[in-house]
């Protein structure tokens, strides 16, 4: 039994998945386009899975991301649907309730954040709500998980009866409802109309919506018939046809909401103290790059530096450990060489900057969950379009320090095609965490172990350059027409501690399976190839290898940046398995004496700014691929991105050998 | 007069949405549909986008869109 979780986005919908699902449960990410959404088995209830949509508004949807929602509702035959509402703004929700009822879905509806409702003076009757909308309501608290075990038991109440229960549309009143039920007549009569003979889909072809026609195959005599309907309709009211069937909707909710719902207060909103200070006139900039400072800050200074050096001095303690029990084994040379120079090393140095990553993705969460994220697209959208950009667009980039495929996958939210493919060419100009450990490795050799002297130059250089990029593409080909900045600013909200440590467990889950398949597996290759030549003879000497006989061959593409060394060369290629490895595996070819036996200050400075601007790793640059659809156009961003980087890196190198 | 005449604070009702195609299903969609009270709350710090309220919650738009919804004023 497959339960579809739908709702308005910040509703609380990933909250009560989570709820669902349970911590322990294996939540897994199923890639392609059409199909990204979560699904996880619910606890308690065997043969029960919860797949989590992404935020809609509507089922006509406007951003990608709905487009994922409306079609696995119309054609994903889920067993029961859970809609959430959010009570604070029921109308808006209970729009995209009408059109789950139109279309005969087995719903059964959570109405949560009730107690917040109940703050603003809005009180909801959810057993009218049940009776008028005649479908289970059931009020609920996802944060604490308050009415859960009810919403489970109605849920596998609604779902055994799937099928057999016939459903009951909404009883839209007037002209339009008329007009409706008319075209839905037609559509039942007709043997081709198949599984759109539901009230939604005449709806649909009654708003003179284009991409119900083609679905709906009808002969043209009937289609004349329902343009006659629709004109009459449309003479009859004296409005036209697309406002007719939204405010038919809105005034079918409106009624409910007043027999359901008592009004206490009448302002709109809740008012927020904090919200002045956030989007005020005089204090919104200098507090955005406040806060980003203080993310920084954290990161990098005193916090997650002890917390780094922590972890790595216990990575270091537990390889130092680990080989002097291979030793005491006697083991062949060769193999205590593979764990203690091939595997220990490489993934005990990416290891070692875990804690360093969480406490990054923890403040991005926290910024996010409270609300904040969204006054920053409102903040920015109007420097933003300066770039051809929208506000919307600052969201995956801040997301884009963090890691390159969640910024890239929450493009999604963007509603025009445009700002989804320029804000993605961008997203990997944010320096990403997992080039963090390269940043610290190289500042603890040539600059004293100052991170922000180092880390501070690039993150900004990549904002830069990557807004100058943005230029490029403002006014060419890609430029459309403008779609609607609509955005919802949600009430702020106290970020739950379980949801946080819910996506930090995830995120350090990710980071060690990275570590322990992609980082292993490129550990043992680079340390393979480093050691056996072309003939399989293990050699002592790395020089002879295979590895340095690859390498070789590509570095002098890098003599002109400084860095002609194989060794540079190599640790690049295998970065693009993932960036770490570009630490892990100058570690294993230099025996563990780091970056100074390979780079001078000046080369080091152009390694840093290659490694900061050149392709992302496999795994985004396939998430950016998916996004920008033609496979051609990801190949060419890559290589732009790549020249950009060497061109960066020789004039660094140029100045730097000036200056240092 | 247009949405994005209002002062801040001020209040107004929906006359005509303008515009076309899935830019004014959205917005209709979103709530702003003749009849419904919308209230100006503030403007961006660069003066652009605004935030209004309907219906007990908060939306921002650009002026650009906001000019294409009429409203008659009213007081509260």
């Amino acid at each position: 039994m497959n339960i579809a979780l739908i709702g308005n986005p910040n509703c609380g919908k990933t909250t009560l998945f989570n709820a669902l699902t349970g911590l322990d449960q294996h939540v897994g990410n199923f890639p392609g386009v059409t199909v990204e959404k979560k699904t996880g088995s619910v606890r308690g209830a065997e043969g029960w899975f919860a797949v989590d949509l992404p935020g809609a508004y509507s089922l006509a949807a406007f951003s990608a991301e709905e487009k994922i929602s409306e079609e696995y509702m119309l054609y994903g035959a889920p067993d029961v649907v859970l809609n959430i509402l959010d009570a604070t703004a029921l109308q808006r929700g209970l729009y995209l309730t009408v059109q789950l009822l139109e279309l005969g879905l087995p719903v059964v509806v959570a109405l949560n954040m009730m107690d917040e409702a109940e703050k603003m003076g809005i009180k909801i009757n959810a057993q009218l709500l049940e009776k008028y909308l005649q479908v289970p309501v059931k009020p609920i608290c996802a944060n604490s998980g308050e009415g859960i075990d009810e919403l489970v038991a109605s849920l596998k109440n609604v779902g055994k009866q799937a099928g057999k229960k016939s459903f009951q549309y909404p009883a839209y009143s007037g002209k339009t409802g008329e007009a409706a039920r008319e075209i839905l007549s037609m559509i039942l009569q007709n043997k081709t109309s198949g599984s759109f003979n539901r009230l939604f889909f005449a709806l649909r072809m009654l708003q003179g919506d284009k991409p119900a026609v083609p679905v709906l195959k009808l002969p043209p005599e009937e289609m004349k018939q329902i343009e006659r309907i629709t004109s009459a309709m449309e003479q009859a009211l004296k409005v036209d046809r697309q406002l007719a069937v939204v405010q038919m909707r809105y005034a079918y909710i409106d009624e409910i909401c007043r027999k359901a719902c008592r009004y206490t207060k009448r302002e709109s909103g809740v008012k927020w103290q904090f919200d002045s200070l956030a989007t005020g006139k005089l204090l919104a900039f200098p507090l955005f790059i406040l806060i980003m400072f203080g993310v920084f800050w954290f990161t990098f200074g005193p916090v997650g530096g002890r917390v780094s050096q922590m972890a790595e001095q216990g990575v270091a303690y537990l390889s130092a450990q680990l080989a002097i029990l291979l030793q005491n084994w006697q083991l062949a040379p060769w193999l205590c060489s593979f764990i203690c120079d091939g595997l220990l090393s490489g993934v005990g140095s990416v290891l070692a900057f875990l804690p360093t990553v969480l406490i990054l993705f923890l403040l991005l969460g926290i910024l996010e969950d409270s609300g904040y994220m969204a006054r920053v697209a409102f903040i920015l959208d109007r420097p933003m379009r300066a770039f051809g950009l929208s506000g919307r667009s600052a969201v995956p980039l801040l997301m884009g320090f963090g890691c390159t495929v969640p910024a890239v996958l929450s493009t999604r939210t963007l509603a025009s095609e445009r700002d989804r493919k320029i804000t993605t060419l961008l997203v990997p100009f944010m320096s990403c965490s997992a080039k963090l450990p390269i940043y610290a490795v190289f500042a603890a050799a040539f600059f004293q172990g100052n991170k922000v002297l180092v880390a501070a130059p690039l993150y900004l250089g990549g904002i830069l350059i990557g807004l100058l990029y943005a230029l490029v593409f403002k006014n060419n080909s890609l430029r459309a027409k403008e779609p609607p900045f609509v955005l919802e600013l949600p009430a702020y909200r106290f970020p739950s501690t379980k949801n946080l440590m819910h996506s930090l467990r995830r995120r350090a889950m990710d980071f060690l399976k990275k570590a322990f398949t992609v980082i292993l597996l490129a550990s043992a290759t680079v340390w393979f190839l480093q050691h056996f030549d072309f003939a399989f003879t293990y050699l002592q000497d790395a020089s002879q290898s295979m590895l340095a006989a690859l390498g070789k061959k590509a570095a002098p593409l890098f003599a002109p940046l400084g860095f002609g060394d194989w060794r540079a060369a190599t640790a690049l290629l295998t970065g693009l398995a993932a960036k770490e490895s570009v630490i892990s595996t100058l570690n294993i070819l230099t025996q563990g004496a780091g970056p100074r036996v390979v780079f001078t200050s000046a080369s080091a400075c152009a390694f840093l700014t290659f490694t900061m601007f050149y392709m992302p790793c496999a795994a985004a640059a396939s998430t950016i691929r998916k996004t920008l659809g033609k496979s051609g156009s990801a190949a060419l961003a890559m290589l732009a991105q790549t020249g950009i980087a060497w061109l960066l890196a020789y004039f660094v190198y140029k100045i730097a050998l000036v200056l240092l | 007069m247009t949405l994005d005449k209002l002062k801040r604070g001020e209040w107004g009702e929906v006359l005509q949405v303008k515009g076309e195609g899935m830019t004014r299903l959205r917005m209709l969609e979103m709530g702003i549909v003749p009849g419904t009270e919308i209230q100006l709350r503030k403007a961006a710090p660069l003066g652009d986008p605004i935030e209004i309220g309907l219906r007990g919650y908060v939306l921002t738009i650009r002026r650009n869109d906001a000019r294409l919804i009429d409203i008659r004023r009213r007081m509260r």
